[in-house]
């Protein structure tokens, strides 16, 4: 608790009627007086506004305040305000308290203001006695070094690592092949420009090799991160060597993969012809299809979007086909594949589907799919597809295509015409397979060794889906890329210079301030039994010579590891066991 | 005369990330609910040791609910299973203790789900009504015996990934709480009234005087009780 | 060549004086013991008749001189798995049993036990005590190392975080060591008859019937209750306490029809010393015959009749029951002097069980190519010139593996310095 005695000010705000209109709020006043350690109480009208603030800080200079409870609205809101005027008033910004008495209070207990009173001075009362065990806290201050690492060397990663570099940062870009590009070089055409992937690659690549700030690093693996944001210690693998870098901030672009069939998926593999989309792509940039041929069918969706079955509305079919189809619904085997929408297939497709249609203008091109998606501003691609000649056919997914070869070496596509309810045979001469892009078994080896998660997906998570997509969990580093899920090329890199802005900023400051909420561990208790280190989600614990220490840079303050040592020996800072028991006391007392 | 109706009290740990804020859009949107009970913000779920459960039904909660984020919503990814894993164990407790296990809930809320606060504090309030007011059975012995590093262990060592099966491990770990809370209602007992013999003791806690027989000898063995006498054919046992 | 290297096939009182006397000869001695420590059955007993000494205070220096002895190599909680070859020369299969601790490493301190959640009944206390899934069978073990019961282990973890020696190792493996010796000594030793299968008095069914090394583990100061004698049902101090004699022994359905021919002596035994704890109790021994033959034994019963008023009934009780309320026991018997049908209610009742071969003993002696008697004890090839000999040479036995011509344990010691003897004879080429 401190050398002094607490002396506790409490500020009833009224929130103009919002409180005030139910909770009587000058008992409350009243009361708060009456608590132990409480020197002064107040009420205000708005406490957040700026006489309000005010009349905080002058009380604390005052009446000696050494710790403040606030009882109005969530701490979710104000709390930050309210801390930064203890703050300029002289008194540390963790001695300060809430008490939520309107969005758990007056606003849901309108019609019952007397109870709303009572259960007002409880909150107050409760506030109280938690601030009585409040401690100062000092939000330790970390040193960033300017220096970034980005793993993997396609173009979300060139462009991460361009960006921070022309800003005068040291980069170190990490790549396992042995020549940067990524996916980018089995490409042929981008859409929706139909612009040669060279004319991105190139430059870029050209770009990458003279900037002198930029350490490219081919042939080369991360074998282990240890550290924390600003100081992160990575060890490098190549060939047999290892190398150890040190590194303020860490993106990761390691991609996405094009999922490949398994053999006989879709005869896949078994009859020749019958190739992904990628492949098609080199096989028209090595001009590898000499012959035109009379038909090519693609066939959307393939191994993605998988496993589940949804409702089929079989009302407008004719009867008979009705009976022979749901048949084989319920006798078609449950593809193996992804869940998700690999979300640029359909736009890849038809970036094929026109340049054969332009290579070879007698093909028929037919795609067959269960829903288009061509999303932003790629409405027009599709006109133009179909303005080529290009055949969108729906099928009725659920009925797994099947792939035959008749006795003359041409494929035989069998399927079911969705918008008709006819069966339908297509001879042709390529199948092509429009797979998603899936994450790339190193992922779950550099989550672990990063601490990042690893979503439903499969692919690495962010922070949060909507507010922070290039973040992650843990401070320091950040996504660029399909390495958190599928993006064409100008998503990947909007995402690169995103995560780069976001890495620049911190290195930038130099300097970041932590959470004071860490845990402590009093190594005289502590037996070193290790159960902290192991159910820490961010490795803050770790144990040397039998007892465990925390590294206060990674503790986010959750507390699980308070709750869970055997020997109760962490202490969560201001979250202590102390404080919610006082709480707990306080919140079950008869009023006094 | 008028009987005034039991109003329970009930004490709510909410996580900051998800159900206190799921409680505070119940405010924003004005859902209503009884004024019964007291929230106490916790960071998250996990955070929530069993003892603070404990202590609140010592100090008279009537109730005592438990919120925190959806299972793979928690945002410190697993704070949430932790709690959950130790809710079976606190629930055990209260049920050797001889409180309505039913006093004790546990429920996820999200930050979006404020009708589903306000419906939840009705439905506890309603429900802990027709309980009635906490029996106030004695809980310091359960208490301790969640403080100690025994219990304390082997509630530990599933959130880390168990290396025994299942049900083993369930067994295992449910008979070593009886024995702590048993062993500590015994050292409860002589501290309370000083030093008795088996019989005494026996009738003081209602275990059974064979079970008492082993939780002493188990209790000598580490030396935390030992003889003070004798009386009626029995040795009176005190604690170190 | 003949091997100058014996086997000791167990570690009680006779094995570790064979293995003692042979070491001390200079021959190679590996002691071979099944459970975690040496010490047999007179590390459990609490008093040795008639001179009344601490069992342990007596064996705990012979234990400690195997284990320190250059010439004994004890390798404990391991079998006999295999036998081959001959006297002079034979090549014997060691299955050395994981105990999950490096015995070289653990020093005995018990920190990882204390740490240990997992509580089980210890078999060292005849199940009255309680150990960890780590554990020392008894504080004075040799070797003094601890040893992990897999069965019951939950895997945690704890012991070997909280190890300061490093000497926990859960991935153990077990090993199979072959060792080339000369000749082989069996010493394994005894089991008692189970009284459950006599059900009409009550053992197994009511909690305070116990067996007479129940007993020994309940007044000896390092068991289970401290040395303070009380009943297992709730812990009281018992006033009226009844030994029963004879029990399996003598008994054609069980096949022990032999005298023990120590039962009478350990039951005065005990009879004294629970005088000596409680005075104010009153013991009453139910016999058959009084086979107190020995040096000073009758002078011990006289003295416990006599001194400690330890009364004597002639006769064996048909049945025991329970009062369900106080768990106290009423004994129905004949009074064969008076000629009545009795009935006396004690506190405890001591079951002085028959002492039969070990039902592993069996195992051994086939893979071992040795004979049993009839009653499964060890043959000796010739009772009278050969005493300790098995049926095949160069393997010998000695202490209650032998059978109750055992007596007790200055015999046994006896035995075991006989096989010494025999064993040099065989390893310097004489029969």
């Amino acid at each position: 608790m401190g050398e002094e005695a607490p002396r506790i000010g409490v500020f009833i705000c009224h929130c103009g009627i919002n409180i005030g209109g139910v909770v009587k709020v000058p008992e409350v006043v009243k009361y708060a007086k009456t608590l132990p350690n409480v020197a002064y109480s107040e009420d205000n009208i708005y406490t957040c506004s700026e006489a309000g603030l005010d009349s905080i800080k002058e009380a604390i200079k005052k009446h000696n305040l050494n710790r403040v409870v606030v009882a109005s609205c969530t701490p979710r809101t104000h709390e930050p305000l309210f801390r930064s005027a203890c703050k300029e008033a002289g008194l540390n910004q963790y001695l300060f308290e809430m008490a939520n008495i309107r969005e758990q209070c007056s606003w849901v207990h309108v019609h019952q203001p007397e109870r709303a009173t009572k259960k007002a001075k409880d909150i107050v009362r409760m506030a109280v006695a938690r601030a009585t065990w409040l401690e100062a806290q000092e939000e330790p201050e970390l040193d960033i070094k300017d220096t970034a690492l980005v793993i993997g060397g396609g173009i979300a990663g060139m462009t991460a690592a361009l960006t921070l570099a022309d800003q005068g940062f040291k980069v170190y870009l990490v790549e396992k092949e042995s020549e940067l590009g990524g996916n980018l070089r089995r490409l042929h055409k981008l859409y929706p420009t139909m612009q040669d992937t060279s004319e991105i690659l190139e430059p870029t690549m050209k770009a990458v090799s003279k900037n002198k700030n930029l350490e490219t690093l081919a042939s080369t693996t991360v074998s282990d991160v240890k550290g924390y944001v600003g100081n992160f210690k990575v060890t490098l693998s190549k060939t047999d060597e290892k190398r150890e870098i040190e590194v303020g901030t860490i993106i990761v672009a390691c991609g996405a993969m094009n999922y490949t069939p398994p053999k006989g998926l879709y005869q896949y593999g078994v009859y020749p012809n019958i190739v992904t989309q990628l492949e098609l792509d080199e096989l028209l940039r090595n001009g590898k299809i000499k012959k035109p041929p009379e038909r090519v069918v693609m066939i959307q969706c393939v191994g993605a979007r998988k496993g589940e079955i949804r409702a089929l509305d079989l009302a407008g079919f004719p009867k008979s086909d009705t009976a022979r189809l749901l048949a084989k619904i319920l006798k078609a085997k449950r593809e193996e594949g992804w869940p998700y929408c690999s979300k640029i297939c359909c736009m890849n497709a038809i970036k094929n589907a026109i340049l054969l249609k332009k290579k070879f203008p007698e093909t028929d091109v037919i795609i067959l799919y269960g829903d288009i998606r061509v999303y932003k501003e790629y409405e027009d691609f599709y006109s133009t597809a179909r303005e080529n000649q290009v055949k969108f056919v729906k099928h009725i997914e659920e009925v797994t295509p099947e792939i035959t070869q008749d006795s003359e070496g041409k494929l035989i596509v069998e399927a079911y015409d969705a918008l008709v309810g006819r069966e339908m045979k297509l001879p042709c001469d390529w199948v092509v397979l429009s797979t998603p892009l899936i994450p790339r078994k190193e992922e779950v080896i550099l989550a672990r060794m990063l601490k990042v998660p690893i979503s439903q997906d499969g692919f690495l998570m962010e922070a949060h889906l909507k507010l922070r997509p290039v973040d992650t969990q843990m401070d320091g580093i950040f996504l660029a890329g399909a390495a958190s899920g599928p993006k064409d090329v100008p998503e990947s890199i909007v995402s690169a210079k995103a995560a780069a802005a976001r890495a620049s900023t911190l290195m930038a400051n130099k300097k970041m301030r932590t959470e004071a909420l860490t845990s402590v561990v009093d190594e005289k208790e502590c037996i070193g039994c290790g159960l902290c280190e192991d159910i820490c989600s961010y490795g803050a614990h770790y144990l040397e010579e039998g007892k465990s220490h925390t590294i206060a840079a990674l503790c986010r303050g959750c507390g699980a590891c308070a709750a869970e040592c055997p020997r109760r020996a962490i202490t969560m800072q201001h979250f202590t066991d102390e404080q919610i028991l006082a709480q707990v006391k306080a919140a079950l007392m008869e009023e006094i | 005369m008028e009987e005034a109706e039991f109003e329970p009290v009930i004490l709510a740990f909410c996580c900051n990330w998800c159900s206190y804020a799921g409680a505070d859009l119940a405010g924003t949107s004005r859902f209503e609910y009884p004024t019964n009970v007291r929230i106490i913000r916790v960071m998250c779920s996990g955070r929530i040791d069993p003892t603070f459960v404990l202590e609140a039904f010592k100090d008279g909660a009537d109730g005592v609910l438990i919120t925190g984020c959806h299972p793979g919503d928690c945002h410190y990814v697993q704070g949430n299973y932790m709690m959950e894993r130790r809710f079976a164990f606190i629930k055990e407790a209260l049920r050797h203790l001889g409180i309505e296990p039913e006093r004790l809930r546990l429920e996820w809320i999200s930050a979006g789900e404020g009708e589903k606060f306000a419906a939840l504090i009705r439905d506890t309030t309603q429900k802990i009504k027709e309980l009635g007011p906490n029996p106030l059975t004695k809980t310091d012995a359960a208490i301790e015996a969640f403080k100690a590093q025994r219990l304390r262990w082997v509630i530990g060592i599933q959130q880390a990934g168990l290396k025994v099966d299942e049900q083993r491990y369930k067994a295992v770990s449910l008979k070593i709480m009886k024995d702590e809370i048993e062993r500590q209602m015994i050292i409860v007992e002589i501290k309370e009234k000083g030093p008795q013999t088996i019989k005494e003791l026996a009738e003081a806690t209602k275990i059974s005087p064979k079970e008492v027989l082993r939780h002493i000898i188990a209790l000598k063995k580490i030396g935390v009780v030992s003889e003070a006498g004798e009386k009626e054919d029995a040795y009176l046992y005190k604690v170190s | 060549m003949v091997e100058k290297a014996v086997l000791v096939v167990g570690g009680g009182i006779s094995g570790i004086q064979a293995s003692l006397d042979l070491a001390s000869r200079g021959y190679k001695v590996y002691l071979v013991e099944k459970s975690p420590s040496i010490g047999g059955r007179m590390a459990q007993l609490d008093k040795t008749f008639p001179t009344m000494d601490c069992s342990m205070c007596i064996l705990a220096p012979k234990m400690i001189d195997c284990s320190h002895h250059l010439n004994v190599q004890l390798l404990s909680y391991s079998e006999v798995k295999g036998v081959k070859g001959s006297a002079g020369n034979f090549v014997v299969t060691i299955y050395r049993k994981p105990r999950f601790v490096d015995e070289t490493k653990c020093t005995g301190c018990g920190i990882c036990a204390q740490h240990c959640p997992v509580e089980v009944p210890n078999e060292f206390d005849e199940q009255l005590g309680t150990r960890k899934a780590i554990y020392m069978p008894f504080p004075q073990a040799v070797p003094r190392a601890m040893t992990v019961d897999k069965v019951n282990c939950i895997e945690c973890g704890l012991c070997q975080k909280t190890c300061q020696a490093g000497a926990v190792d859960l991935k153990q493996q077990p090993q199979e060591v072959e060792l080339n010796v000369g000749a082989i000594v069996v010493a394994t030793g005894f089991d008692l008859f189970d009284p459950a299968q006599i059900p009409t008095y009550g053992y197994g069914r009511y909690k305070n019937v116990i067996t007479a090394l129940e007993l020994e583990r309940l007044l000896c100061a390092s068991g289970p209750a401290g040395g303070h004698l009380i009943r297992p049902s709730d812990g009281k101090i018992p006033r009226k306490i009844a030994f029963i004699q004879c029990v399996g022994s003598r008994d054609r359905r069980f096949g022990t029809t032999y005298c023990s021919s120590i039962c009478c002596k350990y039951s005065v035994k005990d009879a004294v010393l629970i005088k000596e704890h409680e005075p104010n109790s009153t013991v009453s021994i139910f016999y058959i015959d009084l086979r107190a033959f020995g040096k000073g034994f009758q002078e011990f019963i006289n003295r416990a009749k006599s001194e400690y008023g330890v009364r004597f009934i002639r006769s064996s009780p048909g049945e025991i029951m329970e009062d369900p309320e106080t768990k106290n026991l009423i004994v129905w018997y004949e009074d064969t002097v008076a000629g009545r049908i009795e009935n006396t209610t004690f506190d405890l009742v001591v079951i002085c069980p028959a002492l039969v071969p070990r039902t592993d003993a069996r195992e051994l002696a086939k893979v071992l190519g040795v004979e049993v008697d009839d009653y499964g004890f060890f043959k000796a090839s010739n009772i009278l010139t050969n005493p300790v000999d098995t049926t095949v040479q160069g393997i010998f036995a000695c202490g209650y593996c032998l059978g109750p011509k055992t007596g007790d344990i200055p015999d046994s010691i006896m035995q075991g310095s006989a096989t010494a003897a025999r064993v040099a004879e065989v390893l310097e080429r004489r029969v």
